[in-house]
């Protein structure tokens, strides 16, 4: 067999020897790393000067495959150690990347104590509508009128309109589809001055793809296409999920 | 006569996901019969020069194992 030596052009920022990745085929974690890398190859900030954080699950597994800074932390630590790094030196950039059980856990405190006093982090969501933790807890991310498999009656988080009470200057929403205007999002959010944020509405290929039938990383993707739509003025009071409704995405607050 | 772009493909890299053949607007890519050492089947170039150079295989490929060279300037398309 020839081996091939080509190489890729953000291969110098990889830990490229682990690849390929754990995840999914077609998983959108993966679609986001590669534009924020190339966001943070465009932007003119300090490498060296890069942290990236990460808790538990599946966005667990991003610091494996950099080579900036990195720290793994236990769910309810992960955003006080953010404060904690920003704080020792201010030139330093912070990038955190939350899971919806890391969000349960940690951010009701530390996001209220981040945005209030406007600590500029950038705190990217990957949400996935699965939320399982002990089958006595609640099921916060399920969408409106659908049931987990236990039937309890739910309800969302609606999560712009949480984060922007607790006093971001940044919100904005997509899906992978919406790569390029991510990355657009991703450079606004990297030179805001305040807490920013990201929620990246990522549909799991294992339970939502396969359970619901749709089964496919493809067919996720047209998903995207048919249920979600951009709209210019939005109410914050409507950005909740629910079947039925289309998506809203887009950029909600700050920027230019 | 040769296009301007050239799309290279890391083959041990792949897991056959097929985002870069559903997103590609001019049908240059297509799924190969073979398979790699981990069992998927990764793209190959089938006309190559309808390619434009948009480099949304690259943008969307979310195992770093696609990208598009410009054969002319040396550089990478997307800058």
């Amino acid at each position: 067999m020839i081996k091939n030596q080509l190489k890729h052009p953000v291969d110098s920022f990889l830990n490229h020897k682990k690849l390929p990745s754990t995840w999914c085929a077609g998983c959108g974690i993966g679609i986001t790393l590669n534009n924020l890398i190339r966001t943070i190859t465009s932007v003119e900030i300090d490498i060296k000067k890069i942290w990236i954080l990460s808790g538990q699950g599946c966005s667990a597994d991003i610091p494996d495959y950099l080579k900036f800074n990195s720290l793994k932390c236990s769910t309810g630590n992960l955003i006080n150690k953010g404060i904690e790094i920003k704080s020792k030196d201010p030139d330093n950039t912070v990038i955190i990347f939350t899971n919806n059980i890391d969000f349960l856990i940690s951010a009701a405190r530390d996001i209220v104590r981040a945005g209030e006093a406007g600590i500029p982090l950038l705190l990217i969501h990957i949400n996935n509508l699965v939320c399982y933790l002990t089958e006595k807890e609640i099921k916060f991310m399920t969408p409106f009128m659908r049931y987990s498999y236990d039937r309890k009656f739910e309800l969302p988080f609606n999560l712009p309109l949480l984060v922007r009470t607790a006093g971001a200057t940044y919100i904005a929403r997509w899906t992978p589809l919406r790569a390029g205007w991510l990355r657009f999002s991703l450079n606004e959010a990297l030179e805001n001055k305040g807490f920013s944020f990201i929620e990246l509405i990522n549909l799991c290929v294992l339970y939502i793809g396969a359970q619901a039938r749709i089964a496919n990383s493809v067919q996720i993707i047209e998903f995207y296409e048919n249920y979600s739509t951009m709209k210019e003025q939005i109410h914050f009071e409507d950005l909740d999920l629910r079947i039925g409704k289309k998506i809203i995405i887009g950029k909600f607050l700050g920027g230019v | 006569m040769t296009s301007e772009f050239k799309i290279e493909i890391i083959v041990e890299r792949c897991k056959g996901c097929g985002v870069c053949i559903a997103i590609c607007q001019r049908n240059v890519l297509e799924e190969a019969n073979g398979k790699n050492k981990n069992e998927h089947h990764p793209p190959i170039v089938k006309n190559a020069q309808q390619c434009t150079g948009c480099g949304m295989c690259e943008m969307f490929c979310p195992d770093f194992a696609i990208f598009v060279v410009s054969q002319k300037k040396r550089k990478w398309a997307y800058e």
